[in-house]
């Protein structure tokens, strides 16, 4: 595996990995305390839990090493939480600038033959994957 | 039901906005093309695609924010919505979470049985709709069909303020009837087009907190959302009762068994790690736009209903039934605009034999054969008199079948009504002196008679005497 963050630095929003609770924040991150601090940390089993989420192959013996990793960046955050952000609009995102809207007009034409000429399987026009249901 | 348990419901309403292209790309919406011809890169999630917001599907969500009395947010923002599944190519489903573009509106609904109540709905929010997966026809394998995948959806969430399945059903209809009057949903439950998931708890009456809900699936008509409720309701009582523990989990309705069933649920099913969309920037919504919107919205169910009592004078009744859709409605208003003086007659019609005749036809009301102000011209030959009400359904059913309009066909079958009282009063002076033995045990008391002779009289006219003036004429006669 290339890195746990893979494709999500695509992103730049590592938050991608983390499970949430529907309204809050990081869902089962627990506080440990280490030479008399709190800090947050990440077990192996949710670091298994995460990778699987997200469809990652970790290799096993890795674990470890990802589970100090992730819990570090984790230290970060809550070293970032101790700002005080009351009065702060949370930002969705890093240009502040406001969506452009498109008119609702059909431009697209069918490209069914070029899209699926590159995909691994195809039938009567629809694709094929592997049964999802038994 | 028990009536030691109290039901809590709340609904999640999925209606596809009517626009011509989808949420995010160019590509078309429309239902019923061949597999993945709609489909475009940036529907495919081809790498290197970036979404484009529709204006329209933003305009539609206002304009249901603004009929609910809710707040339009001047900023709402698009969030990933992270699941693995192969009718979702990108691995996310664009939506929103923390701030949806509506937020806090209310509707009155009033079920069939019980008290008019507000209902709230917590929020609506924008978001694009996954493909289709067809699990059967292919060899080990799923199909997948990307022509539905990016169609604009407005999810409506209501708060959890029903306590029964048919106010349930009320809600939706209601929420059914406002998004066709708004033309922001075809509303086809059929073709998926509006879809709805129910969210059912029960408790101890007089318990404050919530008992553990299950999230009911595949509720596709209005039948099968109080039919799978009232199930549910019935099997977590039961859990309940038998010492067990409600598990919070999602149960599809199974139309065929009548019964829920629960999915299979991955341990963390729900956990989609939302977050903000990096390749969407907030949506902005000034108030001008909101204004525009406002000035853009038609007479609302409610409102029209009213209308409909006042200046027609129709019964409470009869005003829901014709405003329950925009489209007859318009219809019925049609129809009083060009025909007799007598706002109930075209009611009875437009609910009796029109709306009877499109059902038995299968047809939307656009494609009737019959047209408002053909539909007129029938009603004012019965208000002139001219027909009798008999005569007048056979008019309709010609009418229907193409052969006319009401006076060509009238003439042609000769179904002009009878009212001169001359060729009356010899019609029933045959039919008195054809049965004298009636006549003795009518005049003897026997009262019940009276309708016999109408069959008479009318049987001689063929149907074509003007029943009021046999009834009067009559009555002089044997009464004499």
């Amino acid at each position: 595996m290339a890195g746990i963050f893979g494709k999500h630095t695509i992103c730049g929003n590592f938050r991608a990995l983390l499970p949430m609770r529907a309204d809050c924040g990081v869902l089962f991150t627990s506080p440990v305390h280490i030479h008399g601090e709190i800090l947050m940390s990440l077990s192996p089993e949710e670091v298994r839990a995460v990778a699987h989420l997200a469809r990652l192959a970790v290799d096993e013996q890795r674990i470890p090493d990802y589970s100090r990793d992730l819990s570090r960046i984790l230290e970060l955050v809550e070293q970032m939480q101790a700002v005080d952000t009351a009065s702060v609009e949370p930002m969705a995102h890093p240009l502040d600038m406001a969506q452009r809207l498109r008119p609702d007009e059909v431009t697209e034409p069918n490209q069914r033959e070029r899209f699926q000429a590159i995909a691994p399987a195809v039938e009567d026009g629809v694709y094929l994957v592997p049964r999802v249901i038994e | 039901m028990s009536q030691d348990w109290e039901v809590v419901i709340g609904l999640e309403i999925h209606a596809q906005l009517a626009t011509r292209s989808k949420i995010f790309s160019a590509a078309s919406t429309s239902y019923g093309s061949e597999p993945n011809t709609q489909a475009c890169a940036v529907d495919l999630g081809m790498p290197g695609v970036l979404p484009v917001l529709n204006r329209e599907a933003v305009r539609m969500a206002a304009m249901f924010g603004l009929a609910v009395g809710a707040t339009v947010s001047p900023r709402s923002v698009f969030a990933r919505k992270n699941y693995f599944y192969p009718d979702l190519p990108k691995g996310y489903q664009i939506s929103q979470f923390e701030l949806p573009v509506v937020a806090g509106g209310e509707l009155l609904i009033e079920p069939e049985e019980g008290e008019p109540k507000v209902i709230g709905i917590t929020r609506a929010h924008l978001e694009e709709d996954a493909g289709k997966s067809l699990h059967e026809n292919y060899d080990k394998m799923t199909g997948i069909d990307l022509n539905r995948a990016g169609t604009p959806l407005l999810e409506i969430v209501s708060e959890p303020d029903m306590r029964s399945a048919k106010e349930a059903v009320a809600y939706m209809k209601k929420i059914h009837s406002l998004v066709r009057y708004l033309e922001i949903c075809d509303g086809n439950m059929q073709e998926g087009s509006f879809r709805c998931d129910a969210n059912v708890s029960v408790r101890p009456r007089g318990q404050k907190e919530f008992g553990t809900r299950t999230e009911l699936k595949n509720l596709n008509s209005f039948r099968f959302v109080e039919r799978a409720i009232n199930f549910e309701i019935e099997r977590q009582i039961d859990v309940i009762q038998g010492g067990g523990k409600v598990v919070q989990e999602t149960r599809l309705y199974d139309p065929d068994k009548g019964e829920t069933r629960s999915l299979r649920t991955k341990e963390e099913a729900n956990d989609y790690r939302y977050f903000p969309d990096p390749d969407l920037l907030p949506l902005v919504i000034e108030p001008a736009f909101v204004e525009e919107v406002r000035a853009s919205l038609p007479e609302l169910p409610d409102a029209k209903r009213r209308r409909f009592v006042e200046q027609y004078g129709l019964p409470e009744y009869d005003a829901g039934v014709l405003t329950a859709g925009r489209d007859l409605a318009d219809f019925y208003e049609a129809v009083v605009a060009a025909g007799p003086d007598d706002a109930k007659l075209a009611a009875n019609w437009v609910m009796g034999e029109f709306s009877g005749a499109l059902n038995k036809a299968g047809l939307a009301l656009e494609d009737s054969p019959v047209s408002a102000a053909a539909l007129a011209g029938l009603l004012s030959r019965i208000a002139d008199n001219t027909i009798s009400g008999r005569g007048a359904k056979d008019v309709f059913e010609a009418m229907w079948a193409g052969e006319g309009d009401a006076d060509s066909i009238i003439e042609a079958k000769g179904l002009k009504q009878i009212s001169d009282s001359g060729a009356l009063e010899a019609m029933i002076d045959e039919v008195i002196a054809a049965n004298p033995q009636q006549v003795e045990q009518y005049r003897a008391g026997k009262d019940k008679l009276f309708g016999f002779f109408v069959g008479q009289v009318m049987k001689a006219s063929k149907g074509k005497a003007n029943p009021q003036q046999v009834n009067e004429l009559l009555k002089q006669k044997l009464d004499a």
